[in-house]
């Protein structure tokens, strides 16, 4: 069997081996990806429960090696039913999950939009962050050679004892260690990526037009990959040191999971003209579910506070009260 | 079912991205210099 073939091999057979319990469910192959990892992880859909991920391409080198493939889907229908964090060829790693001291070190955060996930936020310990969301995640990589990640939900935060402080607190300390930020000009990062992603292609026509035109004041804040690195936004200290650099105060515009475009006030005369370009191509050119959000937020140095900005209609929307079409300093907001 | 993408996938679609938004914002940027009184 090739992989897709392994893969529809599993869905067709997964449901003889879950409990009476689960059999309704729907089973889906999802996308699963971090900057570090990207699987398709199949999922049980358990109606108000946080899921289980097995991940797929981990067991097909399995089979590849020799493994049966019924065994295989064995396995997954029992872990499946369990429905505790677990890895590939794993019993439930419950002892060591439940051990605040040895899975503290495995703990990440990753930023997701408030309002395309309010059912799963329910669910999950998070904080938020204006109409962002920090969430929180298991890397057992971090811990082990065993590559597998899982939600962190309400149930197994409870028997932590900790606060939701400390939690945010020590994964957003694992996140920056393990992905730094990477704060650069949009056209740096256009030519990184380019050589990254082309590295034996000739000369790019248009990074040479793009040279020929000088450096605009746009700059990119993410990890090195450039994927799902719009945490950095929330790393501790890296909102002042922004603020240094560019000597002011920034516009901040996290529309996308991966990166958060960041604007020099004093490039720009009209914020609102500069954010619908930016939601003009990212609505267009993004997967719906790497939307991170439309707003857009301001940092004032002065302050060493980032502030949201609503457009009239926004500003409509929540408080039903007229606003001047023009946006003014008093429309602006302590947010974050 | 969805299809899964890769870490490569994501940066080629990335740099698509970033080279509309450089030039979206090129152009928004050139308008609005010409557009400065004399």
């Amino acid at each position: 069997m090739n992989y897709q073939e392994f893969k529809q091999y599993i869905l067709d057979n997964i449901r003889n081996y879950l409990p009476s319990e689960l059999k309704e469910c729907e089973v889906a192959v999802v996308p699963y990806n971090t900057p570090k990892m990207q699987k398709d992880a199949l999922v049980v859909k358990r109606p108000g429960q946080a899921e289980t991920y097995s991940y797929l391409r981990d067991y097909y080198k399995e089979y590849q090696g020799g493994r049966l493939e019924g065994s295989i889907v064995a396995e997954i229908g029992l872990l499946q039913g369990q429905g505790k964090p677990v890895v590939m060829g794993q019993l439930p790693l419950y002892d060591l999950v439940t051990d605040w001291q040895q899975i503290q070190p495995a703990i990440v955060g990753t930023v997701v939009s408030a309002r395309r996930n309010a059912g799963l936020l329910e669910q999950v310990p998070h904080k938020l962050e204006g109409d962002m969301a920090i969430v929180y995640r298991i890397d057992y990589e971090l811990i082990s050679p065993i590559p597998g990640i899982s939600l962190i939900d309400r149930s197994l935060f409870s028997t932590w004892g900790i606060s939701q402080e400390k939690l945010h607190d020590v994964a957003i300390q694992n996140t920056q260690k393990v992905w730094p930020a990477k704060f650069e000009y949009l056209n740096e990062a256009i030519m990184q990526l380019a050589n990254e992603v082309h590295p034996a292609a000739s000369p790019d026509e248009y990074i040479e037009k793009m040279k020929s035109k000088g450096i605009f004041p746009i700059f990119l804040l993410s990890n090195q990959d450039k994927v799902y690195g719009a945490t950095a936004l929330f790393y501790p200290g890296i909102k002042e040191e922004i603020a240094k650099r560019l000597q002011g105060d920034y516009y901040i515009l996290p529309g996308s999971v991966h990166e958060v475009i960041i604007v020099p006030q004093d490039f720009v005369k009209e914020a609102e003209g500069m954010r619908r370009i930016i939601n003009r191509i990212n609505r267009s050119m993004l997967d719906p579910k790497d939307c991170l959000t439309d707003r857009m937020y301001v940092y004032d140095q002065e302050m060493q506070q980032v502030l949201a900005l609503y457009t009239p209609e926004e500003k409509n929307a929540c408080r039903e009260e007229k606003v001047s079409e023009i946006l003014r300093p008093e429309d602006l907001e302590p947010e974050l | 079912m969805q299809t899964m993408q890769s870490k490569e996938e994501i940066q080629e679609k990335n740099l698509r991205r970033y080279k509309a938004l450089s030039d979206a914002i090129t152009e928004a940027f050139t308008e609005e210099v010409e557009e400065e009184p004399q």
